[in-house]
């Protein structure tokens, strides 16, 4: 065991140490540090002047005292290497000690991480950061490269997490969906005329339900009227791109139709009823919602009875009925 | 029901018009058709499935309200289902409740997946109701 620290300790500010020296250190402690679960106890195990040697060596800052290996933790570093974005080599001691090593450097690095520290001091909240790290490496990676000096192409994953927020894996989950949630939100509300000063999720959702029902009523209530006019008119693309279209009210027609204006307020201020599901639609059930919903507005000379419909066999008649109860209102 | 055979992605980052113009065409040809039928009931319910129809064939199958439209139509042929599991089967409150019923297929979609479907919905129903109304318009010309 001596000679294998002497060596490492040798190895003089942190970089110094190879694959071989680091294999031989796992390869030694391991069965040594059967029974501890932490390193910092692992070091506590050592007798004490060749730990202080040890971390005197590792000329660490004096404000932690960490313990320098990662690799006492077997399962850990077997967890970590599952994980691991460097993963390519076979041979899971190798890749313990890649590991190890990068974990020394990092240590090293940013002595005054105070992440680490606390982190480092107890097993469970190491197993925590391992796992936040490794985790997040397959989530974001952060290629932190300067580090790395030797020259091996391992990109090391520092995370921190953000300010007064968990680090646990489920609260990040559940914070990306929110945020896509949130976002999906500001859409629609910038879809829909008249939500944007509206905050809430309930009052917005709300606000959006409404506007998807006024539309369908809105293509409900025009295919009724589209169905009652002549069948005689032909219709052609060109007429759709002119861009007038309030003016053309004057015009006396058989097929009467009431001005946009009228139309609009009919169709925008009925919000008595819930229509869901409009788009089931089947031949053999005659529903008329629209009809039903026309009677409570305040103009009940629309009503059309819905007999009255069925009743009719020729278009045309029921066409100038249809004008008949709409010239009583223009 | 009246199904127009013309396949027709609906890109929202075109302009605007043309969605309109792949509307107004698909939806006019299919009131032309819808004419002949004598019945007026009968007529509005066709005119209306027709509006949803051509909606639906507009978006093509890049949305999923447009693949729940088509298939309840009965398209089985041209709808490509791509099924991804829904990933969040748990929160359903009531409010989303009413706007999954809204949105066709909403009952399978996931909370962000139904947000996203609502907006191209709403945009299509949008530019449909439009359409209805310049055509409205235009025929009492």
């Amino acid at each position: 065991m001596e000679p294998g620290f002497d060596g490492y300790g040798g190895g003089g500010v942190g970089m110094g140490f190879g694959l071989e020296e680091i294999h031989g250190v796992v390869a030694v402690d391991r069965p040594e540090k059967q029974g501890s679960s932490s390193s910092f106890t692992a070091l506590l195990e050592l007798s004490t002047p060749q730990a202080v040697e040890l971390l005197v060596k590792e000329d660490l800052t004096d404000k932690s005292i960490r313990p320098p290996f990662f690799p006492c933790d077997a399962s850990l570093i077997d967890r970590a290497s599952k994980f691991s974005v460097f993963a390519s080599t076979d041979n899971s001691l190798e890749n313990n000690a890649v590991l190890s090593g990068l974990s020394l450097e990092m240590v090293k690095q940013e002595p005054l991480d105070s992440n680490s520290y606390r982190n480092s001091s107890s097993h469970s909240s190491k197993r925590k950061q391992g796992e936040k790290q490794v985790k997040d490496s397959n989530k974001r990676i952060k290629k932190d490269e300067a580090i790395d000096e030797r020259g091996e192409k391992l990109p090391y994953v520092h995370v921190r997490a953000r300010r007064g927020q968990a680090t646990d894996s489920h609260s990040l989950a559940e914070r990306a969906r929110r945020e896509k949630i949130n976002a999906r939100m500001k859409l629609l509300q910038e879809l829909v005329p008249g939500c944007n000063k509206i905050s809430g999720t309930a009052l917005v959702l709300d606000e959006i339900i409404n506007h998807v029902q006024a539309l369908q009523r809105q293509v409900e209530f025009l295919s009724m009227t589209l169905a009652s006019i002549d069948p005689g008119i032909d219709f052609n693309l060109d007429c759709l791109l002119a861009p007038e279209i309030g003016t053309s009210i004057n015009h006396s027609h058989s097929g009467l139709f009431p001005p946009a204006v009228w139309l609009e307020n009919a169709l925008n201020s009925s919000r008595h009823h819930q229509y869901q599901q409009p788009w089931h639609f089947d031949l053999h059930h005659h529903h008329h919602p629209s009809l039903d919903k026309e009677e409570d507005l305040s103009t009940p000379n629309f009503s059309i009875p819905e007999n009255s419909l069925l009743s009719y066999g020729s278009p045309a008649i029921s066409a100038s009925r249809h004008s008949n109860g709409l010239k009583t209102e223009v | 029901m009246i199904i127009s055979s013309y396949q027709y992605p609906c890109n929202l980052q075109k302009k605007p018009s043309s969605m309109k113009l792949r509307l107004a065409s698909r939806f006019l040809r299919a009131i032309r058709r819808i004419r002949r039928i004598s019945h007026r009931a009968d007529r509005c319910q066709a005119i209306r499935a027709a509006a949803y129809t051509s909606m639906a064939c507009v978006a093509g199958s890049s949305r999923a309200w447009s693949r729940a439209l088509l298939r309840k139509i009965g398209d089985s042929r041209r709808v490509t289902v791509s099924s991804c599991g829904n990933r969040n089967p748990i929160t359903r409150s009531g409010l989303e409740n009413r706007l999954r019923g809204l949105v066709p297929g909403g009952d399978e979609m996931s909370d962000v997946k139904l947000l996203e479907e609502a907006v191209h919905f709403i945009k299509c129903l949008k530019a449909q109701v439009d359409v209805m109304k310049k055509i409205l318009m235009c025929s009492s010309m």
